[in-house]
């Protein structure tokens, strides 16, 4: 019978909740606004952090784990000594070399060069394409995959010859309608000089809507040769996930001998790991989730003050059927239990809304924008559950009120 | 305002004279006779702690206790520091089956004498026994109950949830009992019948008449199967013969064995109830059969 009793008294609780509910369609509706707008604003950020954090995903698996990067600066470093950095010596093939020879430590080493060329062939010509000058370790340094013919190898440096790997953007759109192995042995331009075609690499995405396909490798010699051997190099040099921290000591040796850094200088170069970009990837993605819950607070404490608000009103209102309610045997418990259900299910239905919202907001930002949009379920079931909690918070005091009126006072209540 | 002062005193001074005539045979068959009793009784072994009188009707209960037993009963407020006496000392007994209504003008302390037997307000002091359970010291939670185990209230302005059906209005004191849903159904449609409604229960509040609302609110004060029906001028919002309607219904509830207690201003419906307790200031005036405490009444109210 107690249980009996609490059951009914909950559904009835409910019935009577929801009923006010529909009775005050438009009320109800202004009430969840601010729910809406807070759980909103919040799902589309956290759907635009987790679109983020997937294709930052797939563009770091391009950086290898246990790949050390030497280069002149130091990546995503901005600021202090900026100027110091800026009258470095370049890095090149004496670098290379000394660390070809002497890094014992060293699985693979590949040099990488880069700038923009126009490549013509077929027809068609492209500018701005990004050129890489490497040799025939690259691949293994995780940077990509080949998806038809062959990548570089030693004798194409040896020889400085001619040929090129296309990416996968640059060879859709110089041989439209081609597959990969069709435009092998086909003939391409770049910066005017004739190269073979040797291979294609594997489309890789793009990222912050930025291609990564749109690019060709020929041998470091050949870049060197075609457009000056000036440009500093970074030479990725894959260890062993174990021994990166031996490699690394090792380079640093290695580099400084053959730059003749006196002992008391600093370092003139940097060595890099994919970790940076991950470190300050996860500050940048944290200050933007920091964002997104400090907007997502007030705003859902804004929303939760609108359903006291109205919370006060229903109470207010309804003072009679209180009353009435009270003389008929409903016990305080059970009042409390109905405004509860009530504040609660206003702000689960805005939760609701927001969440609905906020994922059409996510995914118009994906289409609009270079940022992608992924939402999981927990980002969902997170927004309704936090704003029928809100309501729950915000709606104790007005139905504490209705619970604790005098039957007596309500009754007479006109 | 002031002109009515002279003839209140005047009846307050007049009223010992008055119902000690009216209410003498009463007295003797009905309430008047519960009271020197346990007064005479209580005192010797009184525990009071409220006050002397609180003290001397500590009692051990009666072979057949009334239904309603109202002893002493005293409520006061405090409004702006000053004490108003709503109820002073009254005394009523209710049997098993009686129609008693309590008849005072507005100020007279019947809202409070209902508020006290409907367990919505408690005495400040005094003892009142509803069905044998002693209300002094029950929790909110325990009125509650109670309320919903042995009243049923019948309000002059209906009080009925305007967005649910008669069906559903009728339902909700066993909603509160904790009634399985289909029991529940059942027994209102069976207390709709009982007042006529067969044909109207599944209609809101808005499509009835004023007649039919208070045959819904009679229905829901019935279902529970409470010891008491508490009427607080259940004809007060209709016109005559709707009222005359509502009258003949309760009296045909009395005649099947209900225990009806009606609160009204009025002394003409004060004169059909078999009994009638007049309240004026706080204090039992007059106590007898319905006709006689209403006529006698009468020119009081001409006076006013």
């Amino acid at each position: 019978m107690r249980i009996g009793r609490a059951i009914s008294e909950l559904v009835e609780g409910l019935r009577i909740g929801l009923g006010a509910l529909a009775g005050n369609r438009l009320r109800t509706l202004l009430t969840t606004l601010g729910i809406v707008i807070g759980v909103m604003t919040v799902i589309a950020i956290v759907a635009i952090i987790q679109g983020l954090n997937k294709s930052f995903a797939d563009q770091i698996s391009g950086l290898g784990a246990s790949t050390l990067y030497v280069s002149k600066h130091q990546w995503l470093s901005l600021g202090d000594d900026w100027w110091t950095r800026r009258n470095r010596q370049s890095i090149g093939r004496r670098e290379l070399k000394a660390i070809e020879e002497g890094a014992l430590l060293a699985r693979a080493v590949a040099p990488q060069i880069g700038g923009r060329v126009t490549v013509s062939g077929n027809g068609h010509e492209l500018s701005r394409v990004s050129i890489a000058g490497t040799n025939a370790k690259y691949l293994e340094t995780g940077a990509g995959t080949l998806r038809a013919g062959r990548f570089l190898v030693e004798a194409d440096v040896d020889f400085s010859r001619n040929v090129v790997v296309l990416g996968a953007d640059v060879a859709d759109q110089l041989f439209p309608g081609l597959e990969p192995e069709e435009t092998l042995g086909g003939r391409v331009r770049i910066n005017g000089r004739g190269f073979t075609v040797q291979g294609v690499m594997e489309r890789r995405g793009s990222f912050l809507g930025q291609t990564q396909d749109n690019n060709v490798f020929v041998p470091v010699t050949t870049f060197q040769r075609l457009l000056g051997s000036k440009r500093s190099m970074q030479i990725a040099v894959v260890g062993s996930p174990e021994e990166l921290s031996k490699l690394e000591d090792e380079l640093v040796g290695l580099l400084r001998r053959v730059r003749r850094v006196p002992p008391e200088k600093p370092d003139d170069f940097s060595i890099n790991r994919q970790e940076q970009f991950l470190k300050i990837y996860r500050q940048l993605t944290g200050a933007l989730y920091g964002v997104a819950v400090g907007v997502g607070l007030i705003t859902l404490i804004v929303g939760g003050i609108g359903i006291m608000n109205i919370m006060l009103v229903s109470v207010h209102e309804r003072t009679r059927e209180i009353g009435l309610r009270r003389a008929l045997g409903a016990r305080k418990r059970t009042i409390l239990v109905q405004f509860l259900i009530e504040s609660s299910a206003v702000a689960a239905a805005g939760g609701a809304i927001g969440t609905l919202l906020g994922l059409a907001v996510a995914q118009l930002v994906a289409l609009v924008s270079p940022l992608a949009a992924a939402v999981t379920p927990s980002a969902v079931a997170l927004g309704f559950g936090f704003s029928a909690i809100v309501g729950l918070i915000f709606g104790s005091w007005p139905a504490w009120r209705a619970a604790n009126l005098d039957p007596v006072e309500a009754l007479r209540w006109e | 305002m002031s002109s009515e002062e002279s003839p209140k005193n005047s009846g307050r001074a007049a009223a010992p004279v008055q119902p000690e005539k009216t209410s003498r045979e009463p007295s003797s068959t009905r309430s008047g006779s519960a009271h020197p009793e346990r007064s005479s009784r209580g005192a010797s072994g009184g525990s009071g702690v409220e006050g002397p009188l609180e003290g001397s009707v500590e009692v051990g209960a009666d072979a057949a206790p009334a239904l309603i037993a109202l002893e002493e009963i005293r409520r006061t407020y405090h409004v702006g520091g000053e004490e108003v006496r709503a109820l002073d000392g009254v005394s009523v007994a209710v049997g098993r089956g009686e129609w008693v209504a309590i008849v005072g003008q507005s100020g007279s302390g019947k809202s409070t004498l209902m508020n006290i037997v409907g367990c919505l307000d408690t005495p400040t002091s005094g003892r009142y026994r509803l069905n044998g359970t002693d209300v002094r010291g029950l929790s909110d939670d325990e009125l509650a109950d109670l309320r919903n185990k042995e009243i049923g209230f019948v309000f002059q302005t209906f009080q009925l949830l305007p967005r649910s059906t008669a069906l559903a209005n009728v339902e909700l004191p066993l909603v509160y009992r904790g009634v399985p849903r289909r029991q529940r159904r059942e027994l209102a449609e069976e207390a709709l019948v009982r007042v006529g409604l067969e044909q109207r229960m599944h209609h809101r509040p808005n499509e009835l008449s004023g007649g039919q609302r208070q045959r819904v609110a009679v229905a829901r004060a019935l279902v529970g199967r409470p010891a008491l029906l508490l009427a607080d001028e259940p004809t007060g919002n209709l016109d005559t013969a709707t009222g005359e309607e509502i009258i003949g219904l309760f009296t045909e509830l009395h005649e099947a064995g209900n225990t009806i207690v009606l609160v009204t201003h009025e002394p003409k419906l004060a004169a059909r109830c078999p009994r009638a307790v007049r309240l004026s200031d706080g204090k039992v005036v007059a106590d007898g059969p319905g006709v006689e405490v209403a006529s006698l009444q009468l020119p009081r109210a001409v006076g006013t």
